[in-house]
């Protein structure tokens, strides 16, 4: 089941298109990975998706409901934190649970203080006295305590040191076994997505380019070396994304849809960050591989 | 976790905790921490946690029971050190063997590595 | 939501009220040497009618001259309200420039609910603390409105409704502005530049003429206005008279002189008015009598609060339809 539907989603500043006919499920109980480079469009469509922003074009919705008309209804299911979230700095930690208690129905605060007092943040803390990491820390225990279904997080990490992002990761994690959870991570960092998340956007130019299982996606991409000569042959069975070449030899970045039964290739197994590295270049290197593949035909 | 091992992360997670059962780290009868406490303090999905524990479940090395947690249910022997040189021995004539047919050592690291990663899966399927 | 609006602003509402306490402590004690004041040059009599015009005009004239010193508190009583106008509204602007609005906007209250509570309140708040200023300056003018009238700049700013709706333009002006580009610096300035221009505007053109002014053709002999009208044009120590000839066309100054000049040379007033008298001449003079004092207050008022409602309403649109 769908917790969160984009259709023919578009967003435009002034003459450009920020998204354009974007379609992206996101299946209920997952660790969503949202994925592409700086300016693919990941926050406008988190915005979108929260009701921050109007689309242009197309719907977006959660459980049905749309962001902005159905407000009311949505708001109590949906949470959010940003990079470098909005927080009162002249707050303190624990006046922003209050603050958290009497803006939403659903609270749990005894649970907000759990956490916090694990991560060693102290409720009289002012804002403005803490460290970033422990700023991203606060606002995900903020949105993790209006209990909501969806969780939309949106590059929270970005500015966060390795352990910062490791503390962070770890305190999602820990919530995502306690409670019945979606989320959606936008992220440029691709590290540290592959052990905690288990399914996979990548989004290039406003689009997405690539959507499934991470752990099928991973399993069915290889990386295969093989003679210059017999690419196209790999080709007709394989799904190739990637091409590199040399005089002789060719490295391929293939999605896997049947058996490799050339013994002259070579099978490697890639990891995430090459994956999706080769999906974002693709777009990019697309009309200069359909000239290659009609020079080897003619051949 | 290991990015470049060609395991996805659950596989790698069953790994980890045969290897501890192996080095009697872990004993019969001691708890294995939650799920939560599993995926809090690595990092990781706790999905990969669940499937991990069920896989040695089923192959009867761990046993849960609910309400009170998980548990060590076998113990697993290690290699023997007459055993462990029978095989460093027979490893080496392989090794020999493939240098004969023309392989170098990257190729021969690539070729051991996957056919590691299609045995464990292939046994991961099997149990 | 109520809660969280005063937690944000508990600031500045704390230095309203301190602003209003000293206000008001400084008005209790100062009143009552106004009365004094008023009672030894014996103004009570010239009020209820006794006295001569002479002693009574110049009475007024010295009561003039001591009260103007107090013109330093008036122009504080005057600007007062839209400086909390604007620092309650500043708030909010600032809140629009750091982003805080989007993580009440993640929570479980909708923009428009937000809106209205957080834009609301410290309205509500801003016009208890203002009308409470309006209330206790109105009774500490009254013994000066007896003498000159409660229509005179100055005097009629500081009193009735007009300190409450001019604070509200002013956080409505701040607040639009503050909404609109998310800076909280222009905003200000833009609230105050705006305000002040408006009044200023507003007293100099638009007041006058509220309602139609009395008006008389005055030759000579006694000013035909009292100490308590608003003299809007002409009369005794204004900046510019019209005069007007038998066939009621209006001469410009260099007419007037080039036919009694020589007269104002000679600085004698009765030779001025048979001057005047004798080639058909009168000075239009206009005023507006006390008993207006309320009408126009509601006048002005409307007008003021029914662009600062405007400006608000645009406000809470933008915030809800627009605003990312």
């Amino acid at each position: 089941m769908n917790v969160l539907e984009a259709r023919e989603l578009g967003k435009r500043y002034g003459r450009k298109w920020a998204l354009k006919d974007l379609a992206l499920d996101v299946p209920g109980g997952r660790i969503v990975a949202l994925v592409g480079p700086n300016g693919a469009g990941k926050t406008t469509f988190l915005q979108l998706a929260m009701g921050f922003a109007k689309p242009d074009a197309g719907t977006v919705v959660a459980f049905g409901l749309s962001p902005r008309r159905d407000a009311a209804a949505f708001l109590p299911k949906v949470g959010y934190a940003a990079q470098e979230p909005p927080l009162f700095r002249r707050f303190s930690v624990g006046e922003l649970l209050k603050m958290g208690s009497q803006l939403n129905r659903r609270w749990d605060g005894l649970m907000a203080v759990r956490r916090l007092r694990r991560l060693g943040i102290g409720l009289d803390l002012s804002v403005a006295s803490l460290s970033g990491g422990m700023r991203a820390q606060v606002a995900l225990v903020l949105a993790l305590a209006k209990m909501p279904d969806l969780l939309l997080l949106d590059e929270p990490m970005a500015s966060l040191d390795p352990l910062a992002r490791h503390e962070f990761m770890g305190l999602l994690m820990a919530a995502s076994a306690e409670q019945d959870l979606t989320v959606v991570l936008s992220s440029h960092i691709i590290g540290d997505l592959r052990a905690t998340c288990d399914y996979l956007v990548v989004l290039t130019r406003g689009s997405t380019q690539l959507a499934g299982d991470m752990d099928e996606i991973v399993g069915t991409h290889q990386r295969l070396v093989g003679p210059v000569d017999s690419i196209n042959a790999i080709g007709y069975v394989q799904e190739i994304v990637q091409v590199e070449r040399s005089d002789r030899q060719a490295s391929l970045l293939v999605r896997m849809r049947g058996p490799l039964l050339d013994p002259r290739w070579e099978s490697y197994p890639v990891d995430l960050d090459q994956i999706v590295l080769a999906y974002l270049s693709r777009n990019a290197n697309i009309s200069s591989f359909e000239t290659d593949l009609a020079a080897e035909a003619a051949s | 976790m290991d990015p470049t091992s060609g395991l996805t992360p659950y596989l790698q997670l069953v790994q980890q905790i045969t290897h501890a059962l192996r080095l009697s780290q872990l004993k019969v009868g001691d708890r294995l921490p939650t799920v939560r406490d599993v995926a809090a303090q690595l990092a990781i999905n706790p999905n990969t946690v669940l499937k991990a524990y069920r896989h040695l479940e089923m192959q009867g090395l761990l046993v849960s029971r609910p309400g009170t947690g998980v548990f060590v249910a076998k113990e697993l022997r290690g290699p023997s050190a007459q055993d462990q040189a029978a095989l460093r021995r027979a490893l080496v004539r392989w090794l020999t063997h493939a240098k004969d047919a023309g392989l170098d050592l990257e190729s021969v690291q690539a070729l051991f590595a996957d056919t590691i990663r299609q045995y464990t899966i292939d046994e991961a399927v099997a149990s | 939501m109520i809660w969280l609006t005063w937690r944000q602003q508990r600031f500045e509402a704390g230095l309203a009220l301190a602003v209003l306490a000293v206000g008001v402590a400084v008005l209790l004690l100062t009143r009552q040497a106004i009365t004094a004041d008023i009672n030894a040059l014996g103004i009570p009599a010239c009020l209820s009618g006794r006295g001569t015009s002479t002693t009574c005009s110049s009475a007024y004239q010295a009561f003039k001259d001591n009260f103007s010193a107090q013109q330093t508190l008036l122009g504080a009583l005057t600007y007062l309200p839209v400086l909390i106008g604007v620092v309650l509204a500043a708030s909010i602007a600032s809140e629009m420039e750091q982003g805080t609005y989007r993580l009440a906007w993640a929570q479980s209250v909708t923009r428009g609910r937000w809106a209205l509570t957080r834009i609301g309140f410290p309205i509500l708040f801003g016009l208890a603390i203002t009308g409470l200023i309006a209330g206790v300056t109105s009774w500490w003018m009254q013994p000066a409105n007896q003498v000159q009238g409660p229509l005179r700049p100055g005097s009629f700013d500081v009193q009735g409704l007009l300190p409450p709706a001019y604070m509200l333009l002013a956080f409505a002006m701040t607040v639009s502005g503050g909404v609109l580009w998310r800076r909280t610096v222009p905003a200000v300035g833009l609230g105050i530049v705006a305000v002040v221009g408006i009044r200023l505007a507003v007293q100099a053109w638009l007041r006058p003429n509220f309602v139609t002014p009395i008006s008389y053709l005055w030759i000579s002999g006694s000013a035909p206005y009292g100490a308590q009208d608003w003299v809007v044009q002409g009369g005794a120590g204004a900046s510019s008279y019209v005069y007007v000839d038998g066939a009621g066309r209006q001469l410009s100054y260099e007419q007037v002189h080039s036919m009694c000049g020589q007269v104002v040379d000679a600085q004698s007033k009765d030779a001025w008015s048979s001057c005047l008298q004798a080639h058909h001449l009168g000075e239009l003079v206009k005023w507006q009598p006390p008993t207006r004092f309320w009408e126009f207050q509601a006048i002005e008022s409307t007008l003021v609060v029914g662009l600062a409602l405007a400006l608000v309403v645009l406000t809470v649109w933008w915030l809800r339809s627009r605003t990312v």
